[in-house]
């Protein structure tokens, strides 16, 4: 940590206590004024909790400091009363949320909350001047217009740059931004990015940032600190504990980055048992005859009542073996076409062909509905809150061969071992299964029908970094071993580069670039692509 | 191998006797008053339509909830006639609960528009009724004269009429309820997976709907015991001098200033077995929306 | 902003209200056409003569077939007659309807300015109210006042504030106006008492809902004062639902006040129904059913628009 210039928030020894459980241990960190600090951990990291002792939002939680201090500016805030608070909230410290629809209230044009911030925080001020002033801070487009929207009409985006705007009006020394970007697409998060780190320089404010992404911290943080489950493992400047780290869960985090290895090589990951990074081996490949599974033949998918294709038309041949991956923002028609492809969603337009016939012939039990299958992003979503994982598994096991009950029981069970799922789990319900083993239980289902093609739509973007690396892993050996076919839709470009050999790039619908995987992203020949590739967060 | 549960972890016990307090208060109070109303009148010393003694006499021991303006002993009255109220809304609700569900099921899951549509069109017309404009409409239609049985003249009447409503309000539950849950990833992931159409709605959508009906079911009870009770005040339902919640209390309603045990002790044992129910049916939402 | 979009939204929803008045008409039709044995009999009772019947059946059109005799249904609908009390000779059924209607609105308008007062008061109250068992006591008493049937809660309320102290009427009905207020209060009070618990549960629910929203976090983080904060942004957000509730409860709150009107002997449409059921008059209680069906409808209808204009998020739909 800088030792030049004075620190402005000081926490040292840090406990807190929230629904049951301490839910931090012992956490310290300084940051210098001016300076800026990133909070990273995966979901139970406890960094949102810190966030909130900053903020004095823990008690809203029914959350409890149980030990430590909190310094700003050499005053107390644990446990510091209203009066205090009054004085700092908006004033001194500010809270830039998490980016959602819900973060304004929606019945409310943004004006008036600009307004009713400014008369709070500034009173005496022109609240209508004020509020351009800090639209345009932002470096918010047409902000007469914005000033009379709702916020349902306002992009993400634009959205954040109101609550950006929003924690600048008093003029704070702190901002806490906690995950700003998290959810937003890949371009606009630079954007957002780039408004920080200009705000900052402009201001001369200190930043404490929360996030979950590495390369996301690389981009705008000078220093980092590492958090895994209420505690503070590893700390340093940005640099240093990005190239070097010392602690094997940094290293891990770094490692759960598809661009730190070699594509198509297995991610390192963390032993539970050994605390120690580990290169799995790479799976066998089984050999396959390359005939043509699936053909899009000109086919497009527009939504009734809309004015432009979801999808426009297309065409597109997957072969087997073949490793295929789509991207794209939100908005570009990149589920759609996943959705398409699997013969969930008919086209408006054109054949989708499964080994000659199209979806609307393969009807009952024709057995090539069992070729092409489909892993879902979200993964509690996915799966019948009421069926235990060994019977939802079952289930299609027995639709589709002749196996007996207790037999498909059995053999489902070996299916959800194959997938890595823990046994005691298999005859719980979901609810009470964590987000990595949902999406294996997915796998499994999947699976079972012995497909040739399956298409993962964003299959880790719910999940933890942790889990994200094992689930990759074990959808390039499962490709392996069973000689599959992939088509992956993701926004993320890494995983695409790690996972594909060649990759679509849509955009409004509309198939911009298709080609091999490698040039793609490192010599793209379309604009957009490479507009891309320059906004996403690398740690290469 | 799966493994033999433990008696314990059986779900419809942990449903009734779950985890909250109010949910234990409510199964409770109202299996003892189910019991009191099974029970006492087999006990009771006195008959529930004979003239034991004076009239108008306020509760004592002998008579706890004293005596009606014709001498007949209000306690055994009261429990005798909750066999008919609890009863009758039972049969009801569970017929409404089923019927609704299924239909609305059926609306909500089947591909074909007009299904829907023809089923929607027919709750919403019946839910757009008031209540007991339509029980009233039908109550003359069927008849209140005859006793069918051990039900009192005017009850067939009065069941048969909100058997006739109250499916609409589960129709349109259900069928809002497997609407939302056919556009959603888990029954998309079983048509993918190519479950058959039976098997989906059957086992995937099915059980979904059903718990939350099935916590409505519990807080209608409440509702169709009130509206049985309040049918004699209109002239329907369960006529005088059987006895049913609502006729004992309707026979009280003129002797207030003289005689308020008449109507207000079966009144208060009335709320409190809707209070009971609702701590029950309370608490079923309740855990349902802390996940 | 796309208003057009929200143009479509009320398009189809009118659509779907006339579908469900037309059914509704219907649905009226087939009910007094399912009446067992013969109505003209009944009606006469003692009075029964093979001339008479003739006579009575061919007034009430008895002896056409039957969609003919929807047909008159239907064109006396367009005309707006409803055919003649048979009960309440040389009365029309609209005549009868349309005296007792003022009362029984009267008295369901009280219900819901009482209802909705109270319930917006105490949902909020539970929701807001730092205090130990606050939401607790509130809750209990929404169960209690959902368990007692409103003519309970009707003798109850006579009982005490009549009978026992003597403040306000038991019960009748002076039919001059301002006369009528003392007398609606009591059952006023008791119409509310379902619609108040409905409607203190879910702006309760809504409050909570709103509470832990994101926009109130973020709002108390820039400093907002909470007196700000409860007024601006969690009233306005936690009543929405009122008004749909309102909308949807109207055919409870009819039923109510027919049972509320039979306790306190108020003569409106309950008293009419009551009196049209025991002396078999179809076409009253045809009517009946028709009228408050169709201002039911219509009531669902107004909210829905209503709603439509108060929250801008159901515009863009």
């Amino acid at each position: 940590m800088t030792t030049s210039t004075t620190p402005l928030l000081t926490v040292e020894g840090l406990n807190v206590h929230l629904g049951g459980r301490d839910v931090l241990h012992d956490v310290g960190f300084t940051i210098a004024k001016g300076d800026s600090l990133a909070l990273v951990g995966e979901s139970g990291s406890g960094k949102t909790v810190t966030a909130r002792v900053v903020t004095g939002l823990i008690d809203r939680i029914n959350g409890k400091v149980t030990g430590g201090s909190v310094k700003f500016d050499g005053q107390e805030l644990v446990n510091a009363g209203p009066g205090t608070w009054t004085a700092l909230r908006g004033k001194r410290i500010a809270l830039v949320p998490q980016a959602s629809l819900s973060s304004l209230d929606p019945v409310m044009r943004i004006g008036k909350q600009l307004a009713e911030t400014i008369a709070v925080l500034d009173p005496g001020a022109d609240t209508g001047a004020r509020a351009l002033e800090l639209l345009d801070q932002v470096q918010m487009p047409r902000p007469e217009q914005i000033l009379r929207a709702f916020p349902h009409e306002l992009s993400g985006g634009m959205r954040q740059r109101v609550m950006i705007a929003l924690a600048l009006a008093g003029r704070p020394e702190l901002v806490v931004a906690d995950e700003p970007t998290t959810a937003l697409d890949v371009t606009v998060q630079a954007g957002i990015l780039k408004l920080l780190g200009d705000l900052r320089k402009e201001t001369g404010m200190t930043l404490l940032m929360i996030a979950h992404d590495l390369a996301v911290v690389k981009m705008v943080s000078e220093n980092v600190a590492v958090m895994r489950a209420g505690r503070l493992i590893e700390a340093g400047p940005t640099k240093t504990v990005l190239t070097v780290p010392v602690h094997a869960y940094t290293q891990a985090l770094l490692a759960a980055r598809p661009e730190t290895s070699t594509p198509g090589s297995p991610l390192s990951i963390l032993d539970r048992e050994t605390g120690e990074l580990r290169s799995p081996t790479a799976t066998e490949r089984v050999a396959t005859e390359g005939k043509r599974i699936v053909q899009l033949d000109n086919v497009s998918v527009t939504y009734r009542h809309a004015a432009a294709p979801a999808v426009a038309p297309m065409s597109l041949d997957i072969h087997e073996g073949a490793s295929i991956g789509i991207v794209g923002e939100s908005g570009s028609g990149k589920t759609t076409l996943g959705r398409v492809i699997v013969g969930a969603l008919a086209p408006s337009t054109g054949e989708v062909l499964v080994h000659g016939k199209t979806w609307k012939q393969i009807r009952g039990r024709n057995p090539l509905r069992r070729d092409v299958q489909m892993i879902f992003q979200d993964p509690y979503g996915s799966l019948t809150p009421w069926r235990t994982p060994r019977h939802a598994v079952a289930e299609v096991l027995r639709r589709w061969t002749d196996i007996s009950a207790p037999d498909a029981l059995d053999r489902a069970g070996q299916l959800l071992e194959e997938v890595g799922l823990p046994t005691g789990v298999f005859d719980k319900y979901p609810a009470k299964l964590s987000g990595g083993q949902c999406q294996r239980v997915g796998i499994a289902r999947a699976l079972a029908s012995e497909p040739r093609l399956i298409v993962a739509d964003e299959p880790t973007s719910s999940l933890d970094i942790s889990a994200q690396a094992q689930i990759l892993n074990l959808l390039m050996s499962l490709r392996a071993s069973h000689g599959l076919s992939l088509v992956i839709v993701s926004h993320d470009l890494s995983v695409i580069r790690h996972m594909t050999d060649e990759a679509l790039v849509m955009r409004h619908g509309v198939i911009v670039e298709h080609g091999a995987s490698t040039k793609l992203f490192s010599d793209p020949d379309h604009e957009y692509t490479r507009q891309l590739v320059d906004a996403t967060p690398t740690l290469a | 191998m799966k493994q033999r549960q433990p008696f314990f972890a059986l779900p419809w016990l942990r449903l009734a006797f779950g985890v909250s307090a109010s949910r234990t208060i409510g199964v409770v109070v109202f299996s003892i008053i189910v019991l009191m109303c099974i029970f006492q009148p087999i006990f009771s010393p006195y008959q529930a339509n004979e003239f034991v003694a004076m009239a108008f006499q306020p509760p004592s021991w002998e008579h706890p909830f004293g005596t009606d303006a014709v001498g007949r002993d209000l306690f055994v009255r009261t429990w005798e006639g909750g066999r008919i109220n609890l009863v009758a809304a039972a049969i009801v609700t569970g017929f409404s609960l089923i019927l609704g569900t299924t239909l609305g099921t059926l609306a909500g899951s089947s591909r074909r528009r007009w299904i829907d549509s023809l089923i929607m069109r027919v709750v919403d017309a019946v839910i757009a009724f008031p209540l007991v404009i339509l029980l009233l409409a039908l109550v003359v239609v069927i008849g209140t004269d005859r006793a069918w049985g051990p039900a009192p003249a005017g009850l067939i009447a009065s069941m048969v009429a909100l058997m006739c409503v109250m499916w609409a309000g589960y129709a349109r539950m259900a069928r809002g309820q497997s609407l939302a849950m056919r556009e959603s990833d888990f029954v998309l992931a079983t048509r993918v997976s190519g479950l058959s159409n039976s098997r989906i709605v059957l086992r995937h959508i099915a059980p979904g709907v059903g718990r939350i009906t099935l916590a409505l079911a519990v807080s209608d009870i409440v509702l169709v015991v009130t509206i049985l009770s309040s049918l004699p005040f209109l002239g329907a339902g369960v006529q005088p001098p059987a006895a049913e919640w609502g006729s004992i209390m309707y026979e009280g309603r003129g002797f207030l200033r003289q005689a308020w045990w008449i109507t207000l002790l079966p009144g208060a044992v009335v709320a409190i077995t809707g209070l009971s129910l609702s701590f029950v049916a309370d608490s079923l939402l309740d855990s349902r929306s802390k996940k | 902003m796309k208003t057009g979009a929200g143009w479509s939204r009320v398009a189809r929803m009118t659509g779907q209200a006339l579908l469900t008045l037309a059914s509704i008409v219907v649905l009226v039709f087939l009910l007094v056409r399912l009446i067992p044995g013969d109505p003209v009999k009944v009606i006469l009772g003692v009075e029964y003569t093979p001339e008479k019947a003739e006579a009575l059946r061919a007034q009430l059109n008895l002896d056409k077939s039957i969609p003919e005799q929807f047909g008159t249904y239907i064109a006396g609908l367009f005309r707006g007659d409803l055919g003649e009390s048979t009960s309440q000779r040389g009365r029309s059924v609209v005549e009868v309807i349309f005296e007792a209607l003022p009362t029984t609105m009267s008295v369901v308008v009280t219900g819901i300015l009482i209802g909705v007062i109270v319930g917006i008061s105490l949902g909020l109250y539970a929701a807001i109210s730092k205090r130990k068992g606050v939401d607790l006591a509130i809750r209990t008493w929404g169960m209690l006042s959902f368990s007692v049937p409103t003519f309970l809660v009707a003798l109850l309320l006579i009982f005490v504030f009549a009978l026992n102290f003597g403040w306000l009427p038991a019960g009748g009905w002076p039919n001059t106006w301002p006369e009528n207020l003392p007398y609606l209060i009591l059952p006023g009070i008791a119409l509310s008492a379902h619609l108040s618990t409905t409607i203190a549960r879910t702006v309760r629910q809504g409050a909570i809902d709103v509470m832990g929203q994101q926009y109130m976090e973020a709002a108390a983080a820039r400093g907002l004062p909470a007196k700000t904060l409860n007024l601006r942004h969690i009233l306005p957000n936690s009543i929405l639902p009122v008004l749909t509730l309102v909308g949807i409860s109207f055919g409870t709150l009819l039923t109510g006040a027919i049972i509320v009107e039979a306790v306190f002997g108020i003569p409106g449409l309950g008293a009419e129904m009551t009196r049209a059921v025991g002396r078999r008059d179809y076409p009253v209680v045809q009517g009946i059913a028709l009228v408050t069906g169709f201002t039911v409808v219509l009531s669902s209808y107004v909210v829905e628009i209503a709603y439509t204009l108060v929250d801008p998020r159901a515009r863009t739909l």
